[in-house]
């Protein structure tokens, strides 16, 4: 079309015109205002609903520890983790794990409905079922043993706490007929057997850490997952005196410059594995200078001085047994620490009373032996730090009312006869309770596995193999998809602990008793449920004296039953929290159990306030911790000597001994490091976890594994290098970091790597270091024992 | 020849600027009338919530369903559970009150409502200060909510916000949507309109006291 | 602000972080995370592209085995008072100093994502979004309605819980009252450091622990050469700890 000049001009007026018109009308600047508004909405990312804010108390049970935690909720939503502060263990304080437990709750890995295998165990499918279909099937499988005549086929293994539901399933194992109840170990276990030998009692060991003024800890990994974590943390709050608490000194005696290493008062390098004899050879200094408490090791030790036996032979004791081997000359030369070092910290350890000698690497689990511990233990005695203010300790028992005994029929009881699979108890472990790690998998029909994961965390490798391959029926109570179901035949999704009703007893290594009860915070998620409500339908669907033995429609009732103890004890208090909607503000006063006037008064303020406990009952009294035959102390354990028939006297008492010879080829030393950011029991880690591991520790899916530079340029690797790592068991491949904090030598590989189960932001990352260490028993306590592996290291 | 030349290019004058105004009046009715009333749609709310009813008539104030919570924070529109105080049975014969009981109260349904004010995620708007501290009243916001009885919502077709007509005597058409708010209309506010409000009273204009 | 007394006074909040308590656990860092909706990805080792407000470094004395030691120093934003870099370059006003608090805030949707700001900062503190955040399906419900999830295309950085400021000025309204008690606000990572090494205040209030605080000699502040007059103080009885903080030049 030809535009001529009319036409132009006759089109401009008309946009002149129109544009005039509109400017002069308000839509375009409310254009403008819509458009704003529009730019301000991202209707993809997610807009967080507000609702009604409230708080609710509950126990963290990711560990042990059993800290207080208060939850702030939004609505019906869980959104933040904070530690309760009128919480007698932790006082307020948890751990990062603890904090991101809501990211377990809600996280991908959940199990969500009940899952039967079907095709191989090595490339299973899953195919989703009912409840009431599982229900049938465990019940259908346990029936099929009992009609085989071996009840005693089913096993069990569960995770170390103190609780209802694990009473629960070692209930049904019994009324089924079977002894194999197998609770994984618990961190302090070991100390449990070293007073069963000293002291002759079989209470878990508690340490007075408030009262005490100076910690002389072996390798204790304290400020990282050593006992509750949160206790330990709020006692390293109040470590100076001028914060108000009591001034506590802490001496680390490690290989490596740990966490707890670099904030300690001081740090004592030693050659790895040779604990035993630096404590010896403190005990060595304080018996030579006279700085032992001579009235308690007269009075209330047996063992110490010579002796003689009931035929009238002459026996050396431990003073004898210390001044003559463990002079601190001799001893600089097992430990490579200076003589006067030695001298110096034993001086600093009479001097600084009360004060503690703490055992156990890492989480307390690991060690080099029974005597290790021995000899680590014997210095509180020499302290004289038994049943004293910030001494040693018994956990005490809580006052909860024992459940019905169980019912049992011929078929129960013929099966129950039979002894146990994993040799707990027998003539070889006599001392032991449980070990898991020495199940004898071919003896096992049908095992139940509840919230463990040993598949990924038993420390003999080849148990947990054999476990896998050959059971023929393998159920997993989980809430999550671990490395154990996944190579299961049946998945029950379990409640987590903040969806379900659930208690633990006893907090580990404190002196007093305590008993913390969780409730619903959330309803169940998914299809859900709690495992003691599956095993009460299962006997249920099994009948007879099974059915008997679960006599309570839901966990609820039996843990209401339970909890009328506390109440007639009338002992005890109840932080009652009065809760202010606010973030900070939250006051408690301790109620006493005697002044509630009903016992469902005092199990509503049970229910609320998830804590029971009573810090005025401790094993305050000599009686109550020394139970030997004798009522005393024993540096000779006789009942070591009468158990294992040991003739060497040196057997029966705390001693070093040199570990044997590394095989051809393997100079280096391999130690395992526990990170406070990773589940190292098999339980997965959080993504907000993950993401605090520094790149030196994990790139991209690159493990890193610390060498001191000297050991590096020795091997001639550098910083960031991809290295096979090997040991006489296996071999993984990682990267090496160089850091001087590491002792010459010595490998540390991070621990709660390498799984192949859980979500996308946890899955194949790194290597299991578990794999290379090759777990031994402990001779006397039948522990697994895998402090260290002999090791080499080399270009890929 | 002169004078036929002006009346000529009279004549092209007058035609342009004949064009011009009739582009003026057109365009002019377009953006006063035909955009505001293309830029909302109507639409119902769920149940037909009747404010007048329930201030006027019951005689309840604000504050007893849209209440704060103990730490300050607002609670906004009822829940359900609120509501359910009153409501757990069908109270008169109103068709909406029988909807509202059997579809929303006896099957546990919250009432998905339109809302009239709201504000994009990223505003966080505390009640609190400006009721409780600032004393400000309801209806300087809100405008007469309780008293009037807006059968519809109105819907903007860019952002999806609304503004509503509140004096049920004024007509709802294009002129009463783009009147200057706090005379018939109230809705969301705008930035502007906030920053004005906290300038005059001398307020802390710090970007975080809005945005979160 | 109002103080009890009822006059008139600008505060500046300020933080102090004792890190010869400090362990380094992290929790400060996840309670944040937790707090502040902050993603995650499935490689987070990826520091450069990896979101986080608050990081934790673990440094050492470069001295050998065994005198090596570590200490661990927590990263918030700094909050700088002086010349606040990020501000003083924002080209859209999305980061703005605000004078009665002393917070430098971050306004996400009003961010360009010109990254200036992030070139600016001297203690990077600031990251980028570089993709939409996104959580597993049922991980929204843990997100914190206080504060909004960003997009991509845009900066953020810690804003010392500015939210939380909010909240507890919700609360004292709501009890009548214009000022705010010293432990009323705190940031989340203050709130649960399980060793106490974190403390917070307003540094302008010679009653709050943090005031006396950075008069202590142990008190130092990282790059103090830059003259940005961080509100974010460190204290260690360390020399070379101290040292760590700037080159002395």
């Amino acid at each position: 079309m030809n535009v001529d000049r009319r036409t132009f001009v006759k089109g401009m007026a008309l946009a002149g015109g129109g544009a005039l018109g509109i400017m002069l009308s308000p839509t375009p600047w409310y254009l403008i205002r819509d458009l704003a508004f529009w730019t301000q909405n991202w209707p993809w990312v997610p807009a967080p609903a507000p609702g009604e804010p409230s708080f609710e108390k509950s126990i963290c049970r990711i560990c042990d520890g059993g800290c207080g935690i208060n939850v702030r909720k939004v609505d019906m939503r869980l959104v933040r983790i904070d530690g309760d502060k009128e919480h007698p263990v932790n006082q307020g304080s948890i751990c990062p794990m603890g904090a991101a437990a809501l990211q377990m709750l809600y996280g991908p890995s959940r199990t969500k409905v009940p899952l039967r295998r079907v095709g191989p165990r090595e490339n299973p499918e899953w195919r989703p079922i009912t409840w009431a279909e599982a229900i049938r099937e465990v019940a259908l499988k346990v029936r099929q043993l009992r009609a085989a005549g071996r009840p005693h086929e089913l096993a069990c293994i569960t995770n170390s706490a103190h609780s209802t539901v694990n009473q629960f399933f070692e209930r049904f194992l019994h009324a089924v007929g079977s002894r194999n109840f197998m609770q994984m170990n618990s961190a302090l276990e070991a100390h449990s057997t070293v007073l069963a030998l000293m002291q002759g009692v079989d209470e878990g060991i508690a340490y007075d850490i408030e009262n005490a003024r100076y910690l002389l800890s072996f390798g204790c990994n304290l400020l990282e997952g050593w006992g509750a974590c949160g206790r330990m943390y709020h006692a390293h709050a109040n470590r100076s005196a001028h914060e108000g608490g009591n001034s506590l000194e802490i001496v680390q005696i490690e290989p490596n410059l740990s966490v707890t290493a670099s904030k300690a008062s001081r740090w004592i390098p030693i050659k790895p594995g040779t604990d035993a004899a630096l404590a010896l050879s403190i005990a060595h200094v304080l018996i030579s200078d006279g700085l032992y408490d001579k009235t308690f090791v007269e009075r209330h030790t047996f063992g110490f001085e010579d002796w003689k036996d009931s035929d009238g032979k002459r026996r050396r004791g431990f003073k004898s047994e210390v001044l003559g081997r463990y002079s601190p000359r001799s001893v600089e030369l097992i430990t490579q620490v200076p003589a006067n070092v030695i001298e110096e910290v034993a001086h600093e350890f009479a001097a600084n009373q009360p004060a503690l000698a703490l055992g156990g690497r890492c989480d307390g689990s690991l060690f080099a032996g029974i005597y290790e511990l021995m000899a680590i233990h014997s210095l509180n005695a020499l302290a004289g730090n038994l049943s004293r203010p910030g001494g040693i300790f018994l956990q005490c028992d809580v006052p909860l009312k024992s459940l019905s005994p169980v019912k049992m029929d011929e078929q129960a009881e013929q099966g129950f006869a039979i002894p146990r699979s994993d040799g707990a108890g027998s003539k070889e472990h006599p001392l032991a309770r449980h070990l898991p790690h020495n199940l004898d998998a071919g003896k096992v029909g049908v095992l139940l596995i509840h919230e463990v994961n040993p598949s990924y965390a038993l420390p003999n490798r080849k148990v947990a193999r054999a476990i896998f391959e050959d059971i023929p029926y393998i159920v997993s109570f989980s809430s999550f998809i671990d490395e154990s179901s996944m190579q299961a035949d049946l998945i029950l999704p379990i409640s987590t602990p903040l969806e379900r009703w659930d208690d633990h007893t006893g907090a580990p290594g404190i002196p007093y008793p305590i008993y913390g009860l969780s409730h619903p915070l959330v309803n169940p998620l998914y299809e859900s449920r709690n495992a003691g409500d599956v095993l009460i339908e299962i006997a249920r669907e099994l009948g007879g004296t099974i059915a008997e033995s679960f006599p309570w429609n839901n966990t609820v009732e039996a843990l209401r039953e339970r909890a009328a103890g506390l109440y007639e004890s009338g002992t005890g208090v109840i932080h009652t929290a009065e809760f202010s909607a606010t973030y900070m503000s939250q006051t408690a006063t301790p109620t006493e159990v005697k002044s509630f006037p009903t016992f469902s008064d005092f199990w509503n303020a049970l229910v609320k306030n998830c804590c029971w406990s009573d810090p005025q009952c401790t094993t305050d009294q000599l009686e109550q911790t020394l139970k030997t035959p004798g009522k005393k102390f024993e540096f000779f354990s006789q009942r070591l000597q009468k158990t294992f028939g040991y003739s060497n006297d040196l057997e029966c008492m705390p001693h070093y001994h040199e570990p044997p010879p590394n095989p051809q080829g393997f100079d280096l030393l391999i130690m395992p490091e526990n990170l406070i950011t990773m589940a190292d029991n098999g339980l997965g880690t959080p993504p907000l976890l993950i993401k605090q591991l520094s790149n030196d520790v994990l790139s991209e899916n690159d493990l890193f594994v610390q060498v001191n530079p000297i050991t590096a340029m020795y091997q001639g690797l550098k910083d960031g290098e991809s290295v096979i790592l090997e040991s006489p068991a296996g071999k993984v491949r990682v990267r090496i970091h160089t850091f001087a904090g590491v002792r010459e030598g010595v490998v540390l590989i991070p621990l709660g790597f390498g799984h192949t189960a859980y979500d996308r932001f946890l899955r194949n990352k790194g290597v299991n270091a578990l794999e290379i260490f090759d777990a031994k028993m402990d001779t006397v306590s039948g522990l697994a024992v895998w402090w260290a592996v002999p090791g080499k290291i080399y270009k890929v | 020849m002169k004078m036929r030349d002006i009346s000529e290019s009279q004549r092209q004058f007058a035609l342009l600027g004949g064009i011009f105004a009739a582009a003026l009046v057109v365009s002019l009715i377009m953006g006063w009338i035909l955009f505001p009333s293309l830029a909302y749609a109507r639409k119902a709310q769920p149940i037909n919530y009747n404010p007048p009813l329930h201030v006027e008539q019951i005689g309840i104030t604000c504050d007893t369903c849209h209440f704060f919570y103990e730490d300050g924070s607002w609670a906004g529109i009822p829940t359900l559970e609120t509501c359910v105080d009153c409501h757990s049975d069908i109270i008169g014969a109103s068709p909406e009150e029988e909807k509202f009981v059997n579809e929303y109260v006896k099957k546990n349904r919250e009432v998905k409502w339109a809302l009239y004010v709201k504000q994009p995620e990223c505003v966080s708007f505390s009640h609190s200060s400006h009721v409780r501290m600032a004393k400000i009243a309801c209806e300087t916001c809100h405008g007469p909510q309780g008293h009037s009885d807006p059968k519809d919502y109105l819907a903007n077709r860019i952002t999806n916000y609304s503004y509503v007509v509140y004096d049920p005597r004024v007509p709802l058409n294009a002129f009463t949507i783009i009147r200057d708010k706090g005379e018939t209309v109230w809705g969301t506010m705008r930035m502007d309109e906030c920053t004005a409000c906290h300038r005059s009273r001398g307020t802390s204009t710090a970007c975080f006291i809005c945005h979160k | 602000m109002k103080t009890e007394s009822g006059d008139q006074r600008i505060a500046r909040y300020g933080m102090t972080i004792d890190v010869d308590k400090c362990t380094g656990c992290g929790t400060c860092a996840v309670v944040c995370h937790m707090e502040n909706n902050v993603p995650f990805t499935v490689d987070e080792s990826d520091k450069s592209r990896n979101m986080a407000w608050m990081r934790i470094y673990k440094v050492d004395n470069g001295l050998d085995y065994p005198h090596v030691r570590v200490v661990y120093f927590p990263r918030p934003c700094m909050q700088c008072d002086h010349h606040t870099p990020c501000v003083s370059v924002c080209p859209a006003s999305a980061t703005n100093y605000d004078g009665l608090t002393g917070i430098v805030d971050q306004i996400n949707t009003r961010c360009i994502g010109c990254r200036y700001c992030m070139a600016a900062c001297p203690y990077m503190v600031r990251c980028f979004n570089w993709w939409d955040p996104v959580w597993p399906k049922d991980m929204e419900k843990h997100l914190n309605p206080d504060v909004a999830p960003r997009m991509r295309g845009v900066v953020e950085k810690c804003t010392f819980c500015s939210h939380r400021y909010l909240k507890a000025k919700d609360k004292a309204h709501n009890e009548g009252r214009d000022y705010l008690r010293e432990d009323e606000y705190v940031p989340a990572c203050v709130e649960a450091c399980p060793v106490g090494a974190m403390r917070f205040g307003d540094l302008n209030n010679p009653e709050h622990a943090v005031a006396q605080l950075i008069q202590s000699p142990r008190a130092f502040r990282l790059l103090e050469n830059l003259h940005t007059e961080p509100k974010v103080y460190y204290l260690s009885s360390y020399e070379w700890v101290r040292k760590l903080a700037d080159n002395f030049a």
